[in-house]
């Protein structure tokens, strides 16, 4: 007889009011397997995972452990039958301020009689948890908040180690890595799954999916598409079928296929836009940096997390303090020591965290969208509506914003139409000089294609673009120039089309040293 | 295209019920209220007693509208109450022992409210100390500040023009209840129609946002700051008139009345919520439920009670719709 999967989902239906957001769905994990549940926003991936973590109800379907008919109707009886969930935010689950060994065991130490935490043992049988998933014993007394994001990750799966979990849910847990950190987590995977436990990833990310997962099922609209079993090879002839994979996997997403992930268009550069002479920033986060984008240029700067290119972009846009040297925006220099400044200077700015610093949630598509060029659509200070309904619906349109109407709360949108918000409010301001921090953070695949067409487009109507991001694939594929960014400067700068630039290559630049 | 799909086609009746929602049920409160009280006291429904509610009600409201921008815009004021005291006492001191032209004791409560709100938006815009601090702070200043300038006393004969706005009347109808309205369509033009009230909400919802938008954040917020001193000013104004005297102890309190208000006419105290109309009707429902416990003789202090209860109220409806949008 056959051995049962280790998790087998069984034609799960769940409606919500106006939406069949899953649509008799298959899913079964098996001991030791990676399994990547891939979908755009919208797909029913959520769905799946909260029915599976006990969050949400089925309305038909079962989910079988074992073989055997489980009641995962809360969270904690999911728990109870072996399933944990990794969150994208593992600041959820863990006390910054206390040791990894002590957040392991968070409420659950070892006791000696009567009440004394059992130091020894506790840090004895966490290192084993660490050990089985070859982290770092190191770390074992450092406080959890002095690791890295992706070091906090493996600790919040060895805590659920501890617990016994069977069954990995991890939803987008390298959405807010780097690649090195990535790597740390991936290696994690690895050691667990060759542990005999079973996990199933979401990730928005195709490469990543493609480098680990054993399996690949894939949701659109509610429905399951497919499964397809992935190489996970690495050698040379298994290059074109991972490229091949990647192709089909992307046409199940989005239903056509999308002719190019990442077109650039061709560059006209002009006189330069954007130029900075030695500029340093406080704190020494980035120091000397010189640099020119030229208008009609899209030019990337890439580096892991915590190399100061963040912190530049911000500096360029006010938010942070520029220690020295000189700033010029159209052949002007500027001294640009807030948002205001660099606005009037004829910077736009798109922030990574969009929910934080790029829009306002609680308000309208159309207040969103209008918000730093108000003034201009006033009279006296009264607001004139016309002008104002008539701005917004024409980069709802231009930029294919998907609302029922302009006076939708933005918190309603979905990610990638949330981004389409952000570029829409400076497309309106005329800015000439584009900062994009991270411009696709957390969203799909197709409204990741709009944004890069919308990019291009600014470009050829010769704005000056630079964008910020720790995603290879983007930096190589839509910008002109790119310079790699290493603990604060500029340390190369590459031809993204010329052959020797490999993703390899260019994340060896960053990270080496 | 699923986004689209996903959400449910919002009816007329619901779009409504979303944008006035608080205002409904504050108008089929005061009529209930209304209903309720006609039973037990005969007087409740005479015109005579509804003009006393309006006149009860205008200066409270034209001090609750100021606040009404200093909620919205994720601040507090607490400094209300003794703004007005200070305006009160300064102003009728002035008019009636040291011969300051009465035209120019009309608008001093106003420039004494406007310069009280340009302290607490310079502490804490510049100094950065929070909002409850500074304007606690302020509270505290201003009450030592009128005791000191006019001590124990009542000040008595206040000359025509300046108690005017608070007791006389055009027609059946008192001259406070006119600028109550006023206030009232002005504050709602100006958080509806212009970019000054638009800027109220966006740095209310998210300062950090709106600073990104280019909003001279910390300018806006000391401007909401002075509109609410002056509002108060004003209201001392109308509250002096009305009582024909002023002492130290004139505004005790109002602080707490005007925020109480701005959170049950639909306010949120973490900011980006609230409306005028919302605020007026909250100060009408207080108002109404005060005038039928006088009328039905029930103890008085059942009022504060009953006022906390409404808040206790309106903060966990806030509560609990932060929860839902969250989710």
């Amino acid at each position: 007889m056959e051995t049962a999967p280790l998790l087998e989902a069984l034609r799960i239906v769940k409606n919500y009011p106006g939406v069949l957001a899953l649509d008799k769905v298959e899913f079964s994990l098996e001991r030791g397997e990676i399994h990547a549940l891939l979908g755009e926003n919208g797909a029913g991936k959520s769905t799946l995972v909260k029915i599976l973590t006990g969050a949400e109800q089925p309305d038909e379907g079962e989910v079988l452990i074992d073989g055997d008919v489980v009641d995962i109707s809360t969270p904690r009886k999911a728990q109870e039958n072996g399933v944990a969930v990794i969150h994208q935010d593992v600041s959820l689950g863990l006390v910054p301020q206390l040791s990894v060994g002590e957040n392991i065991f968070l409420g659950r130490e070892p006791k000696c009689w009567p009440a004394r935490i059992d130091w020894v043992a506790l840090y004895s049988q966490a290192e084993e948890f660490l050990q089985r998933l070859k982290f770092n014993p190191e770390f074992l007394r450092e406080p959890v908040g002095s690791l890295s994001l992706g070091e906090q990750q493996v600790v919040a799966v060895a805590k659920a180690l501890s617990l016994n979990a069977q069954i990995f849910i991890m939803d987008e847990p390298t959405a807010s890595l780097n690649s090195h950190e990535t790597e740390v987590l991936f290696n994690t995977m690895r050691a667990l799954s060759g542990d005999g436990v079973g996990i199933v990833y979401i990730s928005h990310r195709l490469e990543e999916v493609l480098s680990c997962a054993h399996r690949v099922t894939v949701l659109r609209d509610g429905r399951m598409v497919g499964t397809v079993a992935v190489g996970t090879g690495v050698g040379p002839e298994e290059e074109r079928t991972v490229a091949a994979q990647q192709s089909q996997i992307v046409r199940m997403m989005v239903g056509h296929d999308l002719a190019e992930k990442h077109p650039r268009s061709q560059p006209t550069p002009g006189p330069p836009a954007l130029g900075l002479e030695t500029v340093s920033g406080a704190g020494g986060r980035f120091s000397d940096v010189t640099m020119t984008v030229h208008e009609g240029e899209t030019v990337g700067i890439y580096g892991i997390t915590g190399c100061g290119s963040r912190e530049l972009a911000r500096s360029l846009f006010g938010l942070e303090p520029i220690q020295s040297g000189e700033v010029t925006i159209l052949g002007e220099s500027k001294s640009i020591r807030s948002p205001r400044d660099a606005i009037s200077a004829g910077i736009a700015f798109i922030s990574d965290d969009r929910s934080r610093d790029g829009l306002i949630g609680g308000r309208s598509v159309r207040e969103n969208i209008t918000a730093p060029i108000l003034k201009s659509l006033t009279a006296l200070g009264v607001i004139r509506s016309q002008q104002e309904v008539a701005v917004s619906r024409k980069h709802v349109s231009d930029l294919n914003i998907r609302t029922p109407t302009i006076d939708q709360l933005v918190r309603h949108l979905s990610g990638g139409n949330q981004q389409k918000v952000v570029f829409a409010k400076w497309l309106s301001s005329q800015a000439r000089v584009f900062l994009f921090n991270e411009p696709t953070r957390g969203i799909d695949v197709a409204a990741k294609a709009e944004i890069y067409r919308l990019i291009n487009n600014l470009k050829s109507n010769g704005a000056a673009i630079l964008i910020v991001s720790s995603e290879l694939p983007e930096v190589l594929g839509v910008c002109d120039r790119v310079l790699v960014m290493r603990r604060g400067s500029i340390v190369m700068e590459l031809d993204p089309r010329a052959t020797e630039t490999t993703q390899a290559r260019v994340f060896d630049i960053a990270s080496s040293g | 295209m699923g986004i689209i799909r996903g959400q449910r086609s919002t009816t007329r009746l619901a779009s409504l019920w979303r944008a006035y929602g608080t205002e409904l049920v504050l108008l089929g409160a005061i009529g209930g209220v209304l209903i309720l009280f006609s039973r037990f006291a005969p007087g409740m429904l005479t015109s005579n007693n509804l003009v006393t509610i309006l006149r009860q009600m205008s200066f409270i409201a034209i001090a609750a509208l100021g606040t009404t921008f200093i909620i919205i815009s994720g601040r507090i004021d607490l400094s209300i109450g003794s703004t007005i005291t200070v305006a009160s006492t300064t102003m009728a001191l002035l008019v009636t022992r040291h011969g300051v032209p009465s035209g120019v004791a009309l608008v001093l409560p106003l420039l004494i409210g406007m310069t009280v709100g340009m302290a607490n938006g310079f502490l804490t815009t510049k100094a950065r100390v929070t909002p409850v601090i500074a304007t606690l702070g302020m509270l505290v200043a201003l009450d030592g500040a009128a005791k000191l300038i006019v001590g124990g006393e009542t000040i008595n004969g206040l000359p025509k023009v300046v108690t005017y706005l608070g007791s006389s009347k055009l027609g059946p109808v008192p001259v406070s209840v006119f600028v109550m309205l006023l206030v009232w369509f002005g504050v709602e033009f100006t958080l509806r129609k212009t970019s000054f009230g638009r800027y109220c909400y966006h740095i209310g919802s998210n300062e950090q946002a709106a600073l990104l938008n280019g909003i001279a954040v910390d300018r806006y917020v000391t401007w909401f700051f002075m509109v609410a001193g002056a509002l108060s000013g004003l209201a001392a104004l109308i509250l002096v008139g009305r009582l024909r005297s002023a002492n130290v102890n004139i505004g005790v309190g109002l602080e707490l009345q005007a925020i109480a208000v701005v959170v049950i006419g639909g306010g949120s105290l973490f900011g980006g919520k609230g409306t005028a109309t919302g605020t007026v009707l909250a100060v009408a429902l207080m108002a109404v439920i005060n005038s039928g416990m006088r009328l039905s003789s029930i103890n008085v202090y059942w009022q504060t009670a009953v006022t906390g209860a409404l808040i206790v109220v309106a903060v966990s409806i806030d509560a609990m719709r932060r929860r839902r949008d969250r989710s």
